[in-house]
């Protein structure tokens, strides 16, 4: 038994049947624990896997928080070098997924520490960026199967309706609505991830959406 | 009609358990609440409620996920093995040197640590004993043993002191000098100051001011008699 079966097997909630890091197999088959152990005995092929399965659900988690394209990307950014940092220390006592939106939720409040704290200034950066490259074409939204020009437009506006909407709700009963609703974690993830009771996660989850629909009322008629 | 009051219709779930219902509704897959579905096909408000719920959730679920810049991952991975070149060492797997190396550490500045505390502790000790002897008091620790605790120890040794100043002053019926007379007045005075003390520890057996005042008179009379003494002597 090697070192981290060792430790796999001394926490109850770890993840069942990983197998040993040294066994031959391809990185894209491993669990993200797996990859995550590997990736702390130095394993590359493992970090860069982590990053190609979680680099854009992070940056979509940061970016319905923060609201802002270029910090969103920053933020993850970083989520993954402290995953890289903490390589060492990791031990998988919960999901993976559940470790890493932990990090990222840190990062998230951070941030709006930080922008408390920070005068409020015109971006400059924000007249020179060009709108369209930056949210991309309404069709890139859809796969190609259903490239249709008013239903990706649809999407897109809804999409930016949904953003602006949840800029209204506050913060907590924001992250429980997007943790469940956008990156579908389950109401004891986010608990963990928020440090709060499940009981605690659903009412926000059910006060998010009192504070969304009013915003999303004119959009009824897009569903049908 | 027979409808009991335990009926669901009569509960309304709470709206957290509504949200939950329709989530599991909008995603399919998920168990739905039997009781939950049971009072909303049989409670109008409810079910309004269901379904503006699931109108909202469905809204959200059809707003794309966003894409981030096509170089992000790039970046990240750049990144990452910039941070891991820069910290080569991982503080989990050291090596036998470097072990021992912090082995070593650790014991230099434990032993420094304890010797700071030796050298703090044996000054602030000499600092206590110097204030003593500025202000002429023996230390509280050093005096305690040579200083009897118990009433009767106490009368005992004032009995003492009592016969030697009555020997003292029989012997000086006239006193040979000015010094001597006065060494005498204040013997007898704290004397008197010592039967003072003793008639209060008797009205107050046990107080442990009254033993105190004892016990400093008893110090106060044994200082005369030594003077005396050494008037007469020298």
């Amino acid at each position: 038994m090697n070192e981290h079966a060792e430790n796999i097997a001394r926490f109850p909630g770890a993840a069942p049947l990983l197998r040993p890091v040294g066994e031959a197999v391809p990185v894209a088959e491993r669990s993200d624990e797996e990859l995550m152990l590997l990736h702390g005995e130095g394993d590359e092929a493992a970090f860069e896997e982590l990053v190609r399965r979680f680099n854009r659900p992070v940056f979509n988690y940061v970016y319905r928080m923060v609201q802002n394209r270029h910090v969103a990307e920053e933020l993850t950014q970083e989520v993954f070098i402290a995953l890289v940092k903490n390589a060492g220390r990791y031990y998988p006592t919960a999901k993976f997924s559940t470790y890493l939106y932990t990090i990222a939720s840190n990062m998230v409040y951070k941030e709006w520490a930080q922008q408390k704290r920070r005068p409020r200034l015109f971006s400059l950066s924000w007249w020179g960026s060009n709108a369209d490259e930056d949210d991309g074409s309404p069709l890139d939204a859809v796969g190609d199967d259903r490239a249709c020009v008013f239903t990706a437009s649809t999407r897109a506006e809804v999409s930016e309706a949904v953003n602006e909407a949840l800029r209204q709700v506050p913060k907590h009963y924001r992250e429980a609505f997007v943790l469940k609703r956008f990156q579908g974690l389950s109401y004891e993830e986010i608990a963990e991830i928020t440090d709060c009771p499940v009981g605690t996660v659903k009412s926000r989850i059910a006060r998010a959406e009192q504070a969304l629909r009013p915003h999303l009322e004119r959009f009824r008629g897009y569903l049908h | 009609m027979n409808m009991s009051f335990d009926k669901a219709v009569y509960r309304h779930p709470a709206r957290a358990q509504l949200v939950a219902h329709a989530e599991s509704l909008v995603d399919g897959g998920v168990p739905v609440s039997a009781a939950v579905a049971a009072h909303a096909a049989e409670c109008p408000r409810c079910a309004a409620e269901l379904a503006a719920i699931r109108t909202s959730l469905e809204i959200t679920a059809s707003a794309t996920a966003q894409d981030p810049n096509r170089d992000l991952a790039g970046a990240i991975l750049r990144e990452a093995r910039s941070v891991r070149h820069a910290r080569p060492a991982d503080t989990r797997r050291r090596g036998p040197a470097a072990l021992a190396r912090a082995l070593v550490l650790g014991v230099a500045c434990a032993s420094l640590t304890a010797a700071l505390a030796v050298a703090v502790c044996s000054v602030a000790l000499r600092e206590a004993s110097a204030a003593s002897a500025r202000t002429g008091r023996a230390p509280a620790l050093a005096a305690a043993p040579s200083v009897p605790v118990r009433a009767e120890d106490l009368r005992r040794k004032a009995s003492d002191l009592a016969r030697m100043a009555a020997s003292l002053t029989r012997a000086a019926a006239a006193p040979k000098s000015p010094q001597e007379r006065e060494r005498l007045r204040a013997l007898e005075g704290a004397g008197r100051d010592l039967d003072a003390a003793l008639a209060a520890l008797d009205r107050n057996p046990g107080c442990p001011r009254a033993m105190e005042l004892v016990r400093n008179q008893l110090g106060r009379q044994e200082q005369r008699l030594r003077d005396v003494f050494i008037e007469r002597t020298l």
